[in-house]
């Protein structure tokens, strides 16, 4: 069965004994942030589909309202709000561009917001990690053109496949189309919005609002995000959208959508606050070490074969079929993994044991300050290019585990490297300077570099385990990394933990 | 006080299985040593800092060499092709200060030619002869793409 078949079959049973009364009016929806929105009869209808009302059982930010306690927006919310600001968008275009933007394109835009996220699995981008790692989400994902042509991201392929399936686009048409509320709705245009990959390359500044550089879901999370944590940035949005267009010249070979000069602070603003949430929120050790804890959930699961509600989480379909809910009762569990699940409903975290920065490996002694720094320099590479490699940094965490005789599984020691944020809008985002002359932002203020060069300096990686281990997983870790890698770390590497 | 689960404790390591790990740990080789390689053998010490250009240029070797890049997956939908992994594997050779920028343009990547020479050694081992021969045909290649 092909991955396209799996989640064709699973739309079904989502889909399985829904129908719909006709909504007379349009319906009025209150946003903590945007205010009051109205939305048509039909995406009131779509609203309601199980597989959408399932994002307000979806974390927007994982777990980090256990750091930041008001953060308990979910995805349902971000959605609603993605699709209130590409209609602003799609209000900027329609002034300046008033035949590049009708109804129908107004219509399917709106209708990729609110779908855009349903390919979300518990926790979001936590469980995104590991179903992305599937061997056929994989391979679909590197071979197949329409989502390695725009590397698209693994829940941006799933509800691409979503809106696609042969069963919800019989339900769409037999339930919502024309028939009903006289909408022209083509779910192939709104599939290539949510991946943002437009057949024709002069449509691309219609996906550039869902799925672009500077586009709706930016610009919806991050002041979302700051809002509910309660970190105190301003997005304004108004004020970008003055200086909306489309680049008609197609200076990238596409008629992208593009930014007035006038727009540059605005966008920069975006951008520092995405840094600042990456350093504050994102990035944060313990909202980390619960993505850990949520990982060991998973990993034992695989590891001993055993099953949560009954799913066993080697297919794509099982993600979609729980929430943050479901994940986090007893009901279900293996008694194996349920320890792991109390600990974090208690929020009984693992705490460092060691910190790794390139200020925390030691200088090697005997020879001249640049041998020694170039020596860290090696060292520090051959420990942080394993950021992305899971296997090693398990075989690492095996072998600390170990070093702890009888104590301890893998799942209650943790390695974790943070991979590094991205910054690439700026090299993305088309800034028109003059009717002539059109740059990327990159090229008019290095923003992107200076958020790196900032990024790079905040960067921590650690060592996690139950508190009750800390002094004895610090000694393990601290041989391992020597003898496996040569690191050898300073004591500031154990004095940043705190544990003292 | 946090909670571990006894039933997953591991049966003690026995020293063949040790021994492999230590092993796959020491041989592995990552992207990022295929990139710092190639960078290595530049003849110039100056490396131009532009995404567009290193993208697009590493996306154009990977036409020719797609054995060493299988793994490098492009996007190509947007203004210019681009990389996650290389995005990563940049960030981090600054982070270990393999590449160092100059503020405040930060328009060029440092590379001089005593890092580079630390950084063949270190790697050394990771490559065959083999390789090593073509790394050094496509940093020839890649010379002439980035327009050093």
């Amino acid at each position: 069965m092909t991955l396209a078949d799996s989640v064709n079959r699973w739309v079904e049973g989502q889909l399985e004994g829904v129908s719909f009364e006709s909504i007379r009016d349009k319906k009025v929806i209150r946003d903590a942030l945007l205010d009051t929105n109205r939305f048509f009869e039909h995406e009131i209808n779509v609203i309601d589909l199980p597989f959408v009302q399932r994002l307000r059982r979806i974390a927007q930010t994982g777990f980090t309202y256990l750091t930041y306690p008001s953060s308990t927006h979910n995805r349902f919310e971000h959605t609603l709000g993605v699709t209130v600001i590409a209609t602003k968008f799609a209000n900027a275009i329609k002034e300046k561009h008033p035949l590049m933007m009708d109804e129908k394109t107004m219509r399917e835009l709106r209708l990729a917001g609110l779908l855009h996220d349903i390919g979300h699995g518990p926790f979001s981008h936590i469980s995104e990690c590991m179903y992305g790692n599937l061997p056929d989400v994989a391979q679909e994902l590197k071979t197949n053109p329409k989502f390695s042509k725009s590397k698209s991201k693994p829940h941006e392929m799933l509800s691409y496949l979503i809106v696609t399936s042969k069963y919800f686009k019989d339900f769409f048409e037999d339930n919502l189309h024309s028939k009903k509320y006289n909408t022209l709705i083509d779910l192939n245009n709104v599939a290539n919005i949510i991946v943002g990959d437009m057949e024709n390359p002069l449509e691309a500044y219609i996906s550039d609002i869902i799925n672009g550089s500077f586009d709706a879901d930016k610009l919806d999370y991050i002041p979302r995000d700051c809002y509910f944590t309660g970190l105190k940035m301003e997005v304004d949005i108004d004020r970008i959208m003055y200086t909306v267009s489309i680049d008609k010249k197609k200076t990238f070979g596409r008629q992208s959508l593009i930014i007035d000069i006038g727009g540059e602070p605005f966008i920069e603003q975006v951008l520092f606050n995405k840094m600042m949430l990456y350093s504050s929120l994102y990035h944060h050790h313990k909202v980390r070490t619960l993505e850990c804890m949520f990982f060991s959930i998973f990993e034992a699961c695989r590891d001993h074969n055993l099953k949560i509600n009954g799913f066993s989480f080697d297919k794509v379909t099982d993600f979609l079929s729980v929430t943050d809910v479901e994940m986090l009762t007893l009901e279900g569990k293996p008694d194996e993994i349920k320890p792991y699940i109390e600990n974090i409903r208690n929020r009984t975290l693992l705490k460092r044991a060691l910190v790794i920065s390139k200020s925390t490996i030691k200088k090697p002694e005997g020879v001249s300050e640049v041998e020694a720094a170039e020596a860290i320099d090696m060292k520090y590479y051959d420990l942080i290019k394993l950021s992305e490699d899971p296997v090693r940094i398990r075989q690492l965490r095996e072998l600390i585990v170990q070093e702890i005789d009888g104590k301890l599984t893998p799942y209650d020691v943790w390695i974790d490297l943070p991979e590094a944020p991205s910054f690439r809008e700026p090299s993305h985002t088309v800034i028109k300077i003059t009717e002539d002359e059109i740059r990327t932002l990159d090229k008019i203020f290095p923003v992107n570099k200076w958020l790196t060069t900032y990024a790079e300096n905040k960067w921590k990686g650690h060592v996690f385990c139950p508190p009750q281990y800390r002094k004895e997983v610090n000694k393990a870790s601290l041989k391992i990394f020597k003898e496996e890698l040569g690191i050898d770390f300073n004591d500031f590497a154990t004095t940043f933990t705190k544990m003292e | 006080m946090y909670r571990i689960s006894t039933k997953l404790i591991p049966a003690r390591m026995d020293d063949k299985k040790r021994q492999e790990i230590s092993q796959s740990i020491k041989s592995h080789r990552a992207l990022d040593d295929i990139i710092a390689y190639l960078f290595a053998l530049l003849q110039s010490e100056r490396i131009p800092t532009d995404e567009n250009k290193i993208h697009n240029a590493i996306f154009e070797l990977k036409k020719e060499y797609p054995d060493f890049f299988e793994d490098f997956v492009f996007s190509r939908g947007d203004v210019y092709p681009h990389s996650k992994d290389l995005e990563r594997i940049l960030f981090r050779f600054q982070q270990s200060n393999i590449l160092g920028t100059m503020n405040p343009t930060f328009e060029i990547y440092i590379f001089p030619n005593k890092s580079k020479k630390v950084v063949l050694e270190h790697l050394s081992n990771k490559f065959s002869h083999k390789e090593k021969e073509t790394l050094l045909k496509m940093s020839r290649k890649l010379e002439g793409l980035l327009t050093i």
